[in-house]
């Protein structure tokens, strides 16, 4: 109910006892980050993070990428070599005097193999930087990507 | 028999490259450097390092060795090295990365915070390790044997004693730029004598007055005669193929000496790009032995695998061992075939000439892999047992090619190839579902996890064990001596049956820790 009375009230001597407690306002002692300047709050450029849910979907979309890329290699060994075996015309077909149980898994799938992996690089990076979009983080990473 | 002094000569030099490398201005200056050389690698210079890493003495002799003695069926084998990387890629390269993690122990502890598994995880590496060394061993002792007359146990000597000063003196630094140059030397090693080859066969063809052609088979046997045409058809050798496919794509996942690598990656994204380019370079080198397989068919003399004309030499040749292990056609017989190859082509000073330089790729093989695998045990043995100072690190890379050593003066010769392929099969069946699982699944339990790792290790070397006792040409030998079809289901089986339907629930990190794992690092930088 009462306040503590100030030791005096009149203005004059108040102000300079305040002025002798002022504390001098300082920057932050550490440089800003990057994120810190260029994200303008203003603009819709808040700090976000992904929530629980991105994340999931994420991890879901990549597994499933891997899991087709992978598994269908894996038959496509395993179906080509049960058709060069069994197929006994398939040997008799020859490119430039090889047969074919010779071209095939000696040249055909070091290609596919590089045409798989590029198509994964593309469909896996595409994936994040749908997330870092969502999450407005898209800026930051051409922040962070500058070496 | 071609001169022992150019084989010799090429192999110290070689030798002496890497030891220069090492002690040369390429020096670690900080414990990172000498763990990870900074994470400052660039990813060109990171593939090559990763390729040198990972072509082998099963590279680089055997998958000749393996189309010398199956014909068709061995050209299988260097399409699944090279599939193991784009499994690698689709599964594993970029959450590795970003999980900060240095070695598989670490990752370990990373997802479950149990120093339980992370001994076991420790334990296994270091096993496959010791089981990858023993194979580069061989290799080396076959070569120098071969081809300078050497007594067996001089080979692996000499590679012990290039890759302990190297990896001593430099740690990952200066193995990573080494690593970077010794894939380009393979590659040189086997092109040259390949190029030098198809122009005299060419040459030879078109004037048709040599001696050689005369005494060349037709063509078309090369593709139908085989030192085992009957061995493998039918269903055997589908299940065989099936077998090792699956084995060598999830095999490469659980490799020490490969996963080390990419923690020198500067982001996850990086890391996918590196392996991109690995499967590239991969793919390049791979079309070499498989060239050269092929021209050893048709020049090399019978004895050894091909059908040219009677041998003139043979004095080197292993004897063919008649116990069975796989491809054991004289396992060391079939996979010296690259080094026999120029002489056999070649008179004289060329023809040595050309044996010399294939030797020469062939230690840059055993060096570049051995520094790889010492390396990386060393790297586990000093985090475990010595708090990862650098002094455990040099104790540790003693203990890694010490016991190696020994293993490898005991044993007998088995294919290349083969044995590599057993290797995968065991850290396919041991590390692939703590890995994968762990990457991809937040249901993951520790007890799960060692279920699987310690299942998928007994049963599969235990199968291998049960084939090579029983011989490749028994009856039902093809389920014990490639497993991997029925033994990484099984252990993937078991690690989601213990986790799903055990006490256990998984560690509450899960989900926080399979975020970092995914998330790309500018959105980890906003979730701190």
């Amino acid at each position: 109910m009462t306040h503590p009375a100030h030791p005096d009230p009149s203005g004059a001597e108040h102000l300079d006892a305040q002025r002798a407690a002022r504390v001098r306002v300082r920057g932050p002692a550490t440089a800003p980050e990057e994120e810190e300047v260029l994200l303008a709050p203003r603009r819709g450029h808040v700090r976000r993070r992904a929530t629980p849910g991105q994340v999931r979907e994420l991890i879901r979309h990549q597994l499933r990428l891997g899991v087709l890329l992978g598994l269908g290699f894996f038959l496509l060994v395993v179906v080509l070599y049960l058709l060069l075996s069994t197929v006994a015309g398939l040997a008799d077909v020859t490119v430039l005097g090889v047969p074919l149980p010779w071209v095939v898994p000696a040249v055909c799938f070091y290609p596919l193999l590089i045409l798989g992996g590029w198509l994964h690089v593309r469909a896996s990076d595409a994936a994040e930087r749908r997330l870092l979009t969502t999450i407005g983080a898209a800026e930051a990473q051409g922040v962070e990507r500058r070496p | 028999m071609s001169s022992p002094s150019a084989v010799l000569l090429a192999v110290a030099l070689v030798c002496v490259f890497s030891v220069a490398i090492s002690v040369g201005g390429l020096r670690s200056r900080t414990t990172s450097d000498f763990y990870v050389a900074s994470r400052r690698v660039p990813p060109w210079m990171n593939a090559s390092a990763i390729a040198g890493d990972y072509l082998s003495a099963a590279s680089f002799l055997g998958v000749a060795g393996l189309i010398v003695a199956y014909g068709a069926q061995g050209l299988w084998f260097p399409v699944g090295y090279t599939a193991g990387f784009f499994t690698l890629l689709l599964f594993v390269a970029a959450p590795l990365r970003r999980s900060g993690a240095y070695t598989l122990p670490d990752f370990a502890t990373l997802r479950f915070r149990s120093a339980q598994l992370r001994r076991l995880t420790a334990l296994i590496v270091i096993m496959t390790g010791w089981l990858y060394v023993v194979p580069q061993l061989h290799g080396a002792s076959l070569t120098l044997s071969t081809t300078a007359g050497m007594p067996g146990w001089v080979g692996p000597l000499v590679v012990v004693l290039v890759v302990l000063p190297t990896v001593l003196a430099g740690g990952m630094r200066s193995v990573t730029v080494a690593q970077a140059v010794q894939y380009w030397m393979k590659l040189c090693a086997l092109l040259i004598p390949c190029v030098f080859i198809l122009i005299r066969l060419q040459r030879d063809a078109s004037t048709g007055g040599s001696p050689l052609t005369d005494a060349l088979p037709p063509l078309g046997d090369v593709w139908e005669t085989g030192l085992l045409p009957q061995a493998l058809d039918g269903g055997a050798g589908l299940y065989q193929t099936a077998s090792l496919a699956l084995a060598l794509m999830m095999g490469t996942v659980g490799l020490p000496h490969v996963l080390v690598r990419f923690s020198t990656n500067p982001d996850g994204a990086a890391a996918r790009r590196t392996t991109l380019l690995l499967l590239s370079l991969l793919s390049m080198f791979y079309l070499l032995p498989v060239i050269l397989g092929v021209l050893a068919r048709l020049v090399l003399p019978v004895a050894e695998g091909g059908l040219g004309p009677a041998a003139d030499d043979g004095g080197a040749a292993t004897p063919a061992p008649s116990g069975g292990t796989a491809a054991d056609v004289g396992g060391g017989a079939a996979d010296a075939a690259l080094l026999r190859l120029p002489a056999a082509v070649f008179e004289g000073a060329a023809g040595d000439v050309l044996v010399a330089v294939v030797a020469g790729g062939a230690f840059a093989a055993f060096l570049s892999t051995c520094s790889g695998l010492v390396v990386s045990i060393a790297g586990v043995v000093s985090q475990e047992f010595f708090s990862g100072t650098v002094r455990g690190f040099r104790l540790g890379a003693v203990a890694a090619v010490g016991l190696p050593l020994l293993v490898g003066a005991v044993t007998s010769q088995v294919a290349l190839a083969g044995a590599v392929a057993m290797v995968f099969t065991f850290t396919a069946s041991a590390l692939g579902p703590l890995i994968l699982l762990g990457i991809w699944w937040r249901g993951l339990t520790e007890a799960g996890a060692i279920a699987g790792m310690v299942s998928g290790a007994v049963v599969s070397s235990l199968s291998l064990v049960i084939g090579l006792g029983l011989g490749e040409h028994t009856a039902g030998a093809q389920v014990f001596l490639y497993p991997a079809l029925w033994c990484i289901p099984l252990s993937f089986l078991l690690t989601v049956a213990v986790s799903r339907f055990g006490r256990q629930s998984p560690p509450h990190s899960a989900e926080a820790v399979l975020a970092r794992l995914h998330l790309p690092e500018a959105a980890q930088a906003l979730s701190r």
